[in-house]
Protein backbone atom coordinates (compact mmCIF):
# COMPACT_ATOMS: atom_id res chain seq x y z
CA UNK A 1 0.00 0.00 0.00
CA UNK A 2 2.89 2.52 0.60
CA UNK A 3 3.63 2.55 -3.60
CA UNK A 4 0.05 3.26 -4.24
CA UNK A 5 -0.58 5.88 -1.22
CA UNK A 6 2.98 7.43 -2.92
CA UNK A 7 1.12 7.67 -6.00
CA UNK A 8 -1.77 9.08 -5.07
CA UNK A 9 -0.37 11.62 -3.14
CA UNK A 10 1.83 12.53 -6.36
CA UNK A 11 -1.52 12.95 -8.33
CA UNK A 12 -3.24 15.40 -5.58
CA UNK A 13 -0.35 17.12 -5.65
CA UNK A 14 -1.47 20.68 -7.43
CA UNK A 15 0.83 21.79 -10.35
CA UNK A 16 3.46 24.63 -8.96
CA UNK A 17 1.75 27.86 -10.51
CA UNK A 18 4.11 30.16 -12.57
CA UNK A 19 3.53 33.54 -13.09
CA UNK A 20 4.55 34.49 -17.05
CA UNK A 21 4.73 37.68 -18.37
CA UNK A 22 4.69 38.57 -21.90
CA UNK A 23 6.15 41.44 -23.43
CA UNK A 24 7.49 43.05 -26.77
CA UNK A 25 6.14 46.11 -29.46
CA UNK A 26 2.70 45.92 -30.85
CA UNK A 27 2.80 43.32 -33.91
CA UNK A 28 5.43 41.15 -32.59
CA UNK A 29 3.36 38.00 -32.16
CA UNK A 30 2.66 37.57 -28.45
CA UNK A 31 -1.40 36.69 -28.58
CA UNK A 32 -0.51 34.50 -31.50
CA UNK A 33 1.98 32.64 -29.07
CA UNK A 34 -0.13 32.67 -26.10
CA UNK A 35 -2.98 31.58 -28.27
CA UNK A 36 -0.76 28.55 -29.78
CA UNK A 37 0.64 27.77 -26.04
CA UNK A 38 -2.99 27.33 -25.51
CA UNK A 39 -3.70 25.05 -28.65
CA UNK A 40 -6.58 27.58 -29.71
CA UNK A 41 -7.13 28.67 -32.96
CA UNK A 42 -4.88 31.51 -34.33
CA UNK A 43 -6.81 32.25 -37.42
CA UNK A 44 -8.26 35.54 -36.43
CA UNK A 45 -6.37 37.62 -34.09
CA UNK A 46 -7.36 40.79 -33.33
CA UNK A 47 -4.58 43.80 -31.91
CA UNK A 48 -4.72 43.59 -28.20
CA UNK A 49 -5.90 47.15 -26.36
CA UNK A 50 -5.62 45.89 -22.37
CA UNK A 51 -3.87 42.37 -22.02
CA UNK A 52 -5.22 38.28 -22.37
CA UNK A 53 -4.65 36.04 -19.62
CA UNK A 54 -4.59 31.95 -20.24
CA UNK A 55 -3.69 29.03 -18.32
CA UNK A 56 -1.83 26.67 -19.73
CA UNK A 57 -0.66 22.86 -18.03
CA UNK A 58 3.34 22.50 -18.90
CA UNK A 59 5.66 19.90 -17.22
CA UNK A 60 3.98 19.90 -14.11
CA UNK A 61 3.37 23.48 -14.20
CA UNK A 62 0.57 25.85 -14.16
CA UNK A 63 1.62 28.82 -16.59
CA UNK A 64 -0.04 31.87 -15.67
CA UNK A 65 0.36 33.90 -18.98
CA UNK A 66 -0.46 37.51 -19.04
CA UNK A 67 0.16 39.05 -22.49
CA UNK A 68 -0.01 42.60 -22.53
CA UNK A 69 -0.28 45.17 -25.43
CA UNK A 70 2.80 46.76 -26.91
CA UNK A 71 1.61 49.67 -28.50
CA UNK A 72 3.81 52.29 -27.59
CA UNK A 73 0.97 54.37 -25.75
CA UNK A 74 0.21 51.03 -23.31
CA UNK A 75 3.95 50.26 -22.84
CA UNK A 76 4.16 52.49 -19.77
CA UNK A 77 1.18 50.71 -18.06
CA UNK A 78 3.41 47.04 -18.54
CA UNK A 79 4.56 47.97 -14.96
CA UNK A 80 1.75 47.11 -12.96
CA UNK A 81 2.07 43.34 -13.87
CA UNK A 82 5.45 43.43 -12.63
CA UNK A 83 5.01 42.31 -9.12
CA UNK A 84 5.75 39.04 -8.59
CA UNK A 85 6.73 37.91 -11.92
CA UNK A 86 8.94 34.37 -12.47
CA UNK A 87 9.54 34.43 -15.78
CA UNK A 88 9.53 37.22 -18.46
CA UNK A 89 9.23 36.17 -22.17
CA UNK A 90 9.89 39.16 -24.60
CA UNK A 91 8.80 38.80 -28.27
CA UNK A 92 10.28 40.11 -30.74
CA UNK A 93 9.40 39.85 -34.75
CA UNK A 94 12.85 38.86 -36.61
CA UNK A 95 11.02 40.48 -39.82
CA UNK A 96 10.70 43.59 -38.51
CA UNK A 97 14.41 45.26 -38.90
CA UNK A 98 13.49 48.99 -38.69
CA UNK A 99 12.13 48.84 -35.59
CA UNK A 100 15.16 46.35 -33.69
CA UNK A 101 16.44 49.76 -32.17
CA UNK A 102 12.88 50.07 -30.88
CA UNK A 103 12.22 46.64 -29.46
CA UNK A 104 16.41 46.84 -28.04
CA UNK A 105 15.44 49.37 -26.10
CA UNK A 106 12.34 48.76 -24.47
CA UNK A 107 13.91 45.47 -23.71
CA UNK A 108 16.81 47.04 -21.83
CA UNK A 109 14.69 49.14 -19.85
CA UNK A 110 12.93 46.06 -18.44
CA UNK A 111 15.88 44.77 -17.78
CA UNK A 112 16.39 47.69 -15.61
CA UNK A 113 13.49 46.99 -13.37
CA UNK A 114 14.29 46.81 -10.07
CA UNK A 115 10.69 44.78 -9.77
CA UNK A 116 11.97 42.13 -12.03
CA UNK A 117 15.54 42.04 -10.98
CA UNK A 118 16.61 38.34 -11.52
CA UNK A 119 13.99 37.06 -13.41
CA UNK A 120 14.85 35.20 -16.22
CA UNK A 121 14.03 36.20 -19.63
CA UNK A 122 13.31 33.64 -22.41
CA UNK A 123 13.29 36.33 -25.72
CA UNK A 124 11.27 34.75 -28.52
CA UNK A 125 12.98 35.46 -31.84
CA UNK A 126 9.50 34.98 -33.46
CA UNK A 127 8.44 35.16 -37.51
CA UNK A 128 11.15 32.69 -38.87
CA UNK A 129 8.77 31.53 -41.20
CA UNK A 130 9.32 35.10 -43.02
CA UNK A 131 12.01 34.79 -45.62
CA UNK A 132 13.80 37.84 -44.34
CA UNK A 133 13.75 37.07 -40.70
CA UNK A 134 16.66 37.38 -38.90
CA UNK A 135 18.54 34.84 -37.16
CA UNK A 136 18.58 34.53 -33.68
CA UNK A 137 22.00 35.10 -33.50
CA UNK A 138 21.87 38.44 -35.06
CA UNK A 139 19.62 39.67 -32.87
CA UNK A 140 21.51 38.23 -29.82
CA UNK A 141 24.66 40.03 -31.22
CA UNK A 142 22.79 43.40 -31.64
CA UNK A 143 21.03 43.54 -28.78
CA UNK A 144 24.06 42.71 -26.41
CA UNK A 145 22.40 39.63 -24.90
CA UNK A 146 26.05 38.25 -24.11
CA UNK A 147 26.91 40.98 -21.29
CA UNK A 148 23.36 40.30 -19.26
CA UNK A 149 25.32 38.64 -16.06
CA UNK A 150 22.57 39.02 -14.13
CA UNK A 151 19.85 36.51 -14.84
CA UNK A 152 19.63 33.31 -16.41
CA UNK A 153 18.27 34.40 -20.29
CA UNK A 154 18.08 32.42 -23.48
CA UNK A 155 17.11 33.45 -27.08
CA UNK A 156 14.79 30.92 -29.13
CA UNK A 157 14.15 31.52 -32.86
CA UNK A 158 10.66 30.25 -33.77
CA UNK A 159 7.25 30.66 -35.42
CA UNK A 160 3.92 31.25 -33.32
CA UNK A 161 2.51 31.13 -36.33
CA UNK A 162 3.51 27.33 -37.08
CA UNK A 163 4.40 26.65 -33.86
CA UNK A 164 8.18 25.70 -35.02
CA UNK A 165 10.44 26.30 -31.79
CA UNK A 166 7.58 27.59 -29.58
CA UNK A 167 7.44 24.33 -27.33
CA UNK A 168 11.80 24.79 -27.01
CA UNK A 169 11.78 28.12 -25.65
CA UNK A 170 8.94 26.30 -22.96
CA UNK A 171 10.84 23.70 -21.86
CA UNK A 172 13.94 26.03 -21.01
CA UNK A 173 11.09 28.08 -19.05
CA UNK A 174 9.77 25.10 -17.38
CA UNK A 175 13.26 24.47 -16.51
CA UNK A 176 14.95 27.55 -15.37
CA UNK A 177 11.54 28.75 -13.65
CA UNK A 178 12.35 26.04 -11.12
CA UNK A 179 15.83 27.55 -9.93
CA UNK A 180 13.93 30.74 -9.41
CA UNK A 181 11.03 29.39 -7.60
CA UNK A 182 13.38 26.64 -4.94
CA UNK B 1 22.55 46.53 -21.77
CA UNK B 2 23.23 48.66 -24.34
CA UNK B 3 22.77 47.14 -27.73
CA UNK B 4 23.93 47.86 -31.19
CA UNK B 5 20.79 48.60 -32.87
CA UNK B 6 20.23 51.26 -30.45
CA UNK B 7 22.00 54.87 -30.92
CA UNK B 8 22.27 55.65 -27.91
CA UNK B 9 22.50 53.11 -25.23
CA UNK B 10 19.66 53.71 -22.03
CA UNK B 11 21.23 50.68 -20.05
CA UNK B 12 23.65 50.91 -17.15
CA UNK B 13 26.43 48.47 -17.83
CA UNK B 14 26.37 45.72 -15.63
CA UNK B 15 28.74 45.55 -12.40
CA UNK B 16 31.80 43.73 -12.54
CA UNK B 17 31.02 41.55 -9.62
CA UNK B 18 27.08 41.25 -10.59
CA UNK B 19 26.96 37.30 -9.26
CA UNK B 20 25.51 34.67 -11.62
CA UNK B 21 22.43 31.88 -10.47
CA UNK B 22 25.12 28.89 -9.44
CA UNK B 23 26.03 26.45 -12.03
CA UNK B 24 25.62 29.22 -14.95
CA UNK B 25 27.64 30.96 -17.11
CA UNK B 26 26.79 34.06 -19.31
CA UNK B 27 27.15 33.47 -22.97
CA UNK B 28 30.28 35.93 -23.84
CA UNK B 29 30.66 37.32 -27.64
CA UNK B 30 33.01 34.58 -28.11
CA UNK B 31 30.64 31.71 -27.32
CA UNK B 32 27.75 33.73 -29.45
CA UNK B 33 29.87 32.75 -32.64
CA UNK B 34 29.96 29.90 -32.03
CA UNK B 35 26.76 28.43 -30.23
CA UNK B 36 23.65 27.14 -31.78
CA UNK B 37 22.28 29.66 -33.70
CA UNK B 38 18.14 29.32 -32.78
CA UNK B 39 18.83 29.21 -29.33
CA UNK B 40 21.57 31.01 -27.80
CA UNK B 41 22.09 31.60 -23.45
CA UNK B 42 23.14 31.51 -20.33
CA UNK B 43 23.38 28.29 -19.77
CA UNK B 44 26.68 26.91 -20.54
CA UNK B 45 26.11 23.26 -21.87
CA UNK B 46 24.42 23.97 -24.63
CA UNK B 47 22.49 21.12 -26.45
CA UNK B 48 23.62 20.17 -29.70
CA UNK B 49 21.83 22.78 -32.20
CA UNK B 50 18.84 21.97 -33.25
CA UNK B 51 17.97 22.10 -36.78
CA UNK B 52 14.26 23.99 -37.75
CA UNK B 53 12.69 24.65 -41.36
CA UNK B 54 14.26 28.02 -41.46
CA UNK B 55 17.62 26.76 -40.62
CA UNK B 56 17.80 24.27 -44.11
CA UNK B 57 16.23 27.10 -46.02
CA UNK B 58 18.24 28.98 -48.54
CA UNK B 59 19.31 32.59 -47.46
CA UNK B 60 17.53 35.44 -49.46
CA UNK B 61 18.10 39.19 -50.00
CA UNK B 62 15.83 41.01 -48.61
CA UNK B 63 16.06 43.58 -50.63
CA UNK B 64 13.88 41.23 -53.45
CA UNK B 65 10.81 41.38 -50.88
CA UNK B 66 11.15 45.35 -50.66
CA UNK B 67 10.58 48.75 -52.68
CA UNK B 68 12.67 51.38 -51.35
CA UNK B 69 13.64 55.51 -52.18
CA UNK B 70 11.54 55.43 -55.18
CA UNK B 71 10.09 58.49 -56.62
CA UNK B 72 7.58 59.60 -59.02
CA UNK B 73 6.97 55.50 -60.06
CA UNK B 74 4.47 53.04 -61.09
CA UNK B 75 5.72 49.96 -59.19
CA UNK B 76 4.89 46.68 -56.87
CA UNK B 77 4.53 43.00 -57.64
CA UNK B 78 2.00 41.40 -60.34
CA UNK B 79 0.09 38.37 -59.48
CA UNK B 80 2.17 35.61 -58.58
CA UNK B 81 4.95 37.21 -57.92
CA UNK B 82 4.97 37.36 -54.35
CA UNK B 83 3.17 34.50 -53.47
CA UNK B 84 2.42 34.48 -49.77
CA UNK B 85 5.69 36.15 -48.70
CA UNK B 86 6.07 39.80 -46.79
CA UNK B 87 6.85 42.76 -48.22
CA UNK B 88 8.32 46.12 -46.83
CA UNK B 89 7.50 49.41 -48.95
CA UNK B 90 9.75 52.37 -47.34
CA UNK B 91 11.03 56.07 -48.22
CA UNK B 92 8.83 56.65 -51.21
CA UNK B 93 7.66 59.56 -52.43
CA UNK B 94 4.79 60.24 -55.18
CA UNK B 95 4.61 56.63 -56.32
CA UNK B 96 1.82 54.57 -57.47
CA UNK B 97 2.00 51.18 -55.83
CA UNK B 98 0.34 48.15 -56.74
CA UNK B 99 1.06 44.87 -54.55
CA UNK B 100 -1.56 42.58 -57.05
CA UNK B 101 -1.05 39.40 -54.87
CA UNK B 102 -1.39 37.49 -51.57
CA UNK B 103 1.38 38.45 -48.91
CA UNK B 104 2.16 37.11 -45.24
CA UNK B 105 2.46 40.94 -43.84
CA UNK B 106 3.67 44.57 -45.39
CA UNK B 107 5.09 46.97 -43.70
CA UNK B 108 5.07 50.82 -44.71
CA UNK B 109 7.95 52.77 -43.51
CA UNK B 110 8.22 57.08 -44.11
CA UNK B 111 6.17 57.39 -47.50
CA UNK B 112 4.66 60.52 -48.97
CA UNK B 113 1.99 61.29 -51.27
CA UNK B 114 1.85 57.90 -52.76
CA UNK B 115 -1.31 55.96 -54.06
CA UNK B 116 -1.15 52.08 -52.72
CA UNK B 117 -2.74 49.01 -53.75
CA UNK B 118 -2.31 46.05 -51.76
CA UNK B 119 -4.09 42.83 -52.26
CA UNK B 120 -4.87 40.11 -49.45
CA UNK B 121 -2.44 39.97 -46.61
CA UNK B 122 -2.59 36.58 -44.32
CA UNK B 123 -1.80 38.96 -41.24
CA UNK B 124 -0.90 42.66 -40.34
CA UNK B 125 -0.80 45.54 -42.61
CA UNK B 126 1.40 48.48 -40.51
CA UNK B 127 1.81 51.94 -42.09
CA UNK B 128 4.37 54.11 -40.10
CA UNK B 129 5.60 57.64 -40.68
CA UNK B 130 3.68 58.16 -43.46
CA UNK B 131 1.45 61.29 -44.67
CA UNK B 132 -0.83 61.42 -47.38
CA UNK B 133 -1.35 58.35 -48.36
CA UNK B 134 -4.20 56.81 -50.21
CA UNK B 135 -5.05 53.14 -50.78
CA UNK B 136 -6.75 50.11 -51.16
CA UNK B 137 -6.18 47.77 -48.56
CA UNK B 138 -7.58 44.33 -47.26
CA UNK B 139 -5.93 42.56 -44.31
CA UNK B 140 -6.40 40.61 -41.33
CA UNK B 141 -5.38 43.64 -39.17
CA UNK B 142 -4.61 46.96 -40.18
CA UNK B 143 -2.41 49.26 -37.59
CA UNK B 144 -1.07 52.26 -38.02
CA UNK B 145 1.37 54.48 -36.15
CA UNK B 146 2.60 58.36 -36.48
CA UNK B 147 0.94 58.77 -40.02
CA UNK B 148 -0.71 61.92 -41.35
CA UNK B 149 -3.80 62.20 -43.54
CA UNK B 150 -4.73 59.14 -44.96
CA UNK B 151 -7.45 57.67 -47.24
CA UNK B 152 -8.02 54.26 -46.29
CA UNK B 153 -10.55 51.82 -48.76
CA UNK B 154 -10.39 48.76 -46.38
CA UNK B 155 -11.46 45.77 -45.82
CA UNK B 156 -9.94 43.75 -42.12
CA UNK B 157 -10.63 40.91 -40.49
CA UNK B 158 -10.03 42.96 -36.88
CA UNK B 159 -10.89 46.23 -35.56
CA UNK B 160 -8.32 48.53 -37.15
CA UNK B 161 -6.16 50.22 -35.23
CA UNK B 162 -5.02 54.18 -35.36
CA UNK B 163 -1.90 54.91 -32.86
CA UNK B 164 -0.70 58.66 -32.80
CA UNK B 165 -1.99 59.42 -36.02
CA UNK B 166 -3.76 62.52 -37.43
CA UNK B 167 -6.20 62.47 -40.43
CA UNK B 168 -7.17 59.33 -41.06
CA UNK B 169 -10.00 58.58 -42.87
CA UNK B 170 -11.76 55.28 -43.86
CA UNK B 171 -14.14 53.45 -46.60
CA UNK B 172 -15.34 50.23 -47.68
CA UNK B 173 -13.06 48.04 -49.86
CA UNK B 174 -14.13 48.75 -53.71
CA UNK B 175 -11.90 46.33 -56.24
CA UNK B 176 -11.39 43.90 -58.34
CA UNK B 177 -8.87 42.23 -60.62
CA UNK B 178 -9.55 38.22 -62.17
CA UNK B 179 -7.01 36.53 -59.00
CA UNK B 180 -8.43 38.31 -56.45
CA UNK B 181 -10.66 36.11 -55.28
CA UNK B 182 -8.34 33.28 -55.32
CA UNK B 183 -5.96 35.95 -53.17
CA UNK B 184 -8.37 36.48 -50.84
CA UNK B 185 -8.49 32.72 -49.80
CA UNK B 186 -4.93 31.81 -49.87
CA UNK B 187 -5.02 34.78 -47.51
CA UNK B 188 -7.29 33.02 -45.23
CA UNK B 189 -9.41 36.07 -45.22
CA UNK B 190 -13.28 36.09 -45.85
CA UNK B 191 -14.65 38.81 -48.21
CA UNK B 192 -17.68 38.65 -45.58
CA UNK B 193 -15.64 39.69 -42.81
CA UNK B 194 -14.72 43.52 -42.76
CA UNK B 195 -14.51 45.44 -39.81
CA UNK B 196 -13.47 48.65 -42.09
CA UNK B 197 -15.39 51.08 -39.84
CA UNK B 198 -14.88 49.88 -36.54
CA UNK B 199 -11.45 51.71 -35.59
CA UNK B 200 -9.94 51.87 -32.43
CA UNK B 201 -7.86 55.01 -31.80
CA UNK B 202 -5.28 54.09 -28.81
CA UNK B 203 -4.29 57.63 -28.67
CA UNK B 204 -7.62 59.81 -28.23
CA UNK B 205 -7.78 63.52 -27.92
CA UNK B 206 -10.62 65.13 -25.99
CA UNK B 207 -12.68 67.63 -28.46
CA UNK B 208 -10.26 66.13 -31.90
CA UNK B 209 -11.33 63.30 -34.10
CA UNK B 210 -8.33 61.50 -35.29
CA UNK B 211 -10.14 59.79 -37.97
CA UNK B 212 -13.52 59.51 -39.89
CA UNK B 213 -15.64 58.46 -42.37
CA UNK B 214 -14.95 58.61 -46.02
CA UNK B 215 -18.38 60.28 -47.91
CA UNK B 216 -20.41 57.19 -48.74
CA UNK B 217 -20.25 58.23 -52.15
CA UNK B 218 -16.49 57.91 -52.51
CA UNK B 219 -15.08 56.57 -55.24
CA UNK B 220 -11.89 54.64 -55.18
CA UNK B 221 -10.86 56.52 -58.77
CA UNK B 222 -10.85 59.15 -57.53
CA UNK B 223 -8.58 58.68 -55.03
CA UNK B 224 -6.30 55.72 -56.22
CA UNK B 225 -5.93 55.84 -59.90
CA UNK B 226 -5.27 52.66 -62.30
CA UNK B 227 -2.09 51.70 -63.27
CA UNK B 228 -0.60 53.61 -65.95
CA UNK B 229 -0.99 52.38 -69.32
CA UNK B 230 2.60 52.18 -70.29
CA UNK B 231 3.76 50.07 -67.24
CA UNK B 232 4.14 46.54 -65.98
CA UNK B 233 0.24 46.25 -64.53
CA UNK B 234 -1.46 47.19 -67.62
CA UNK B 235 -2.33 43.48 -68.53
CA UNK B 236 -4.26 43.39 -65.36
CA UNK B 237 -8.23 43.68 -65.58
CA UNK B 238 -8.90 46.07 -62.92
CA UNK B 239 -11.81 47.17 -61.70
CA UNK B 240 -12.81 49.61 -59.04
CA UNK B 241 -16.93 50.09 -59.26
CA UNK B 242 -18.47 49.26 -56.08
CA UNK B 243 -20.75 46.72 -57.88
CA UNK B 244 -17.48 44.67 -59.23
CA UNK B 245 -15.92 45.07 -55.63
CA UNK B 246 -15.15 41.24 -54.56
CA UNK B 247 -15.87 42.59 -51.10
CA UNK B 248 -19.68 43.92 -50.42
CA UNK B 249 -20.29 47.35 -50.07
CA UNK B 250 -21.25 47.94 -46.47
CA UNK B 251 -22.64 51.01 -44.94
CA UNK B 252 -20.81 49.99 -41.85
CA UNK B 253 -21.09 52.21 -38.61
CA UNK B 254 -22.80 55.43 -40.24
CA UNK B 255 -26.03 56.00 -39.31
CA UNK B 256 -29.24 54.23 -41.09
CA UNK B 257 -32.12 56.04 -42.30
CA UNK B 258 -34.52 53.13 -41.44
CA UNK B 259 -35.35 51.46 -37.93
CA UNK B 260 -35.77 48.36 -39.44
CA UNK B 261 -33.12 45.74 -40.03
CA UNK B 262 -33.60 42.19 -41.11
CA UNK B 263 -30.87 39.23 -40.43
CA UNK B 264 -30.12 36.54 -43.35
CA UNK B 265 -28.05 33.67 -43.19
CA UNK B 266 -26.90 31.46 -45.39
CA UNK B 267 -25.83 27.89 -44.12
CA UNK B 268 -22.96 26.46 -45.71
CA UNK B 269 -23.15 25.09 -48.73
CA UNK B 270 -22.18 24.73 -52.45
CA UNK B 271 -23.38 27.94 -53.51
CA UNK B 272 -22.94 30.41 -50.50
CA UNK B 273 -20.97 32.74 -51.62
CA UNK B 274 -22.93 33.59 -54.78
CA UNK B 275 -26.13 33.19 -52.77
CA UNK B 276 -25.12 35.99 -50.85
CA UNK B 277 -24.27 38.16 -53.76
CA UNK B 278 -27.30 37.27 -55.62
CA UNK B 279 -29.09 38.40 -52.25
CA UNK B 280 -27.30 41.96 -52.15
CA UNK B 281 -27.59 42.21 -55.68
CA UNK B 282 -31.73 41.94 -55.13
CA UNK B 283 -31.78 43.99 -51.85
CA UNK B 284 -29.82 46.60 -53.08
CA UNK B 285 -31.84 46.60 -56.70
CA UNK B 286 -34.95 47.67 -54.26
CA UNK B 287 -33.31 50.14 -52.25
CA UNK B 288 -32.13 48.46 -49.22
CA UNK B 289 -29.28 49.31 -47.71
CA UNK B 290 -26.14 46.10 -46.93
CA UNK B 291 -25.25 47.22 -43.11
CA UNK B 292 -22.85 44.35 -42.24
CA UNK B 293 -22.17 40.96 -43.39
CA UNK B 294 -19.99 38.11 -41.13
CA UNK B 295 -18.78 34.68 -42.38
CA UNK B 296 -18.70 32.22 -38.91
CA UNK B 297 -18.65 28.80 -37.43
CA UNK B 298 -21.24 27.97 -35.20
CA UNK B 299 -21.27 25.08 -33.06
CA UNK B 300 -25.17 23.08 -31.85
CA UNK B 301 -25.11 25.50 -28.56
CA UNK B 302 -24.61 28.61 -30.05
CA UNK B 303 -27.35 28.11 -32.52
CA UNK B 304 -29.91 27.66 -29.73
CA UNK B 305 -28.33 30.84 -28.17
CA UNK B 306 -28.24 32.76 -31.45
CA UNK B 307 -31.92 31.26 -32.99
CA UNK B 308 -33.20 30.65 -29.71
CA UNK B 309 -36.98 29.51 -31.04
CA UNK B 310 -35.74 28.27 -34.09
CA UNK B 311 -32.91 26.40 -32.96
CA UNK B 312 -33.92 22.96 -33.22
CA UNK B 313 -34.46 23.21 -36.93
CA UNK B 314 -30.87 24.49 -37.75
CA UNK B 315 -28.64 22.71 -35.49
CA UNK B 316 -28.21 20.37 -38.28
CA UNK B 317 -27.65 22.83 -40.47
CA UNK B 318 -24.13 24.27 -39.24
CA UNK B 319 -21.94 21.17 -39.32
CA UNK B 320 -21.00 21.35 -42.97
CA UNK B 321 -18.86 24.66 -42.73
CA UNK B 322 -19.59 28.48 -41.62
CA UNK B 323 -22.25 30.05 -41.66
CA UNK B 324 -22.82 33.78 -44.07
CA UNK B 325 -24.81 36.52 -42.33
CA UNK B 326 -26.28 39.95 -43.54
CA UNK B 327 -27.72 42.49 -41.88
CA UNK B 328 -30.17 44.98 -44.37
CA UNK B 329 -31.56 48.10 -43.44
CA UNK B 330 -34.64 49.94 -44.94
CA UNK B 331 -38.50 50.33 -44.55
CA UNK B 332 -40.17 46.78 -45.11
CA UNK B 333 -36.70 44.55 -45.34
CA UNK B 334 -38.15 41.85 -43.35
CA UNK B 335 -40.93 41.27 -45.66
CA UNK B 336 -38.59 41.48 -48.61
CA UNK B 337 -36.07 39.08 -47.20
CA UNK B 338 -38.69 36.80 -46.86
CA UNK B 339 -40.28 36.84 -50.32
CA UNK B 340 -36.93 37.01 -51.30
CA UNK B 341 -36.35 33.42 -49.57
CA UNK B 342 -39.72 31.85 -50.61
CA UNK B 343 -39.17 33.29 -54.74
CA UNK B 344 -35.38 33.51 -54.95
CA UNK B 345 -33.64 31.12 -52.76
CA UNK B 346 -36.76 28.27 -52.25
CA UNK B 347 -34.74 25.00 -50.92
CA UNK B 348 -31.77 26.59 -49.93
CA UNK B 349 -30.97 26.38 -46.23
CA UNK B 350 -31.45 29.91 -44.29
CA UNK B 351 -32.85 31.70 -41.70
CA UNK B 352 -34.15 34.98 -42.43
CA UNK B 353 -36.06 37.00 -39.73
CA UNK B 354 -39.54 36.50 -39.27
CA UNK B 355 -41.10 39.50 -38.06
CA UNK B 356 -40.55 43.67 -37.69
CA UNK B 357 -40.97 42.62 -34.13
CA UNK B 358 -37.82 40.16 -33.92
CA UNK B 359 -35.42 41.47 -36.65
CA UNK B 360 -33.15 44.02 -34.63
CA UNK B 361 -32.71 40.90 -31.74
CA UNK B 362 -32.02 38.81 -34.18
CA UNK B 363 -29.58 40.73 -35.53
CA UNK B 364 -28.38 41.79 -32.20
CA UNK B 365 -27.85 38.47 -31.08
CA UNK B 366 -25.97 36.85 -34.09
CA UNK B 367 -23.55 39.76 -34.62
CA UNK B 368 -22.68 39.92 -31.07
CA UNK B 369 -22.33 36.27 -30.98
CA UNK B 370 -20.51 36.78 -34.17
CA UNK B 371 -18.16 39.56 -32.57
CA UNK B 372 -17.22 37.54 -29.50
CA UNK B 373 -16.34 34.38 -31.54
CA UNK B 374 -13.52 37.40 -33.76
CA UNK B 375 -12.66 38.59 -30.32
CA UNK B 376 -14.00 41.71 -31.60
Amino acid sequence: MGLLSILRKLKSAPDQEVRILLLGLDNGGKTTLLKQLASEDISHITPTQGFNIKSVQSQGFKLNVWDIGGQRKIRPYWRNYFENTDMLIYVIDSADRKRFEETGQELAELLDEEKLSGVPVLIFANKQDLLTAAPASEIAEGLNLHIIRDRMWQIQSCSALTGEGVQDGMSWVCKNVTAKKK
Amino acid sequence: MGCFFSKKSRRKSPKKDAALPTGDESATGNDLAETNNTALGSNSNQEAPKQYSWDKREKVDPKDFMLTGLKNETVGRLPGKLNGQQFVIQDCENCNIFVLDHSATITIDDCVNCRIVLGPVKGSVFFRDCKDIKCVVACQQFRTRDCKKMDVFLCCATQPIIESSTGMKFGCFQYYYPELAFHFKDAGLSIFNNNWSNIHDFTPVSGETNWSLLPEDAVVLDHVPLPDPESEFKSVRIATEAGRSIVPLTKGSRRTESEESCLFVFFAGDYTTANARKLIDEATAKGFVLIQTKEVSMRPEDVSRVFQNNAESLTEWITKGPVVALELNGDGVVEACRSFANEVFNGTQLFVSESKNTSSRDVDNFFNFADMQMGL
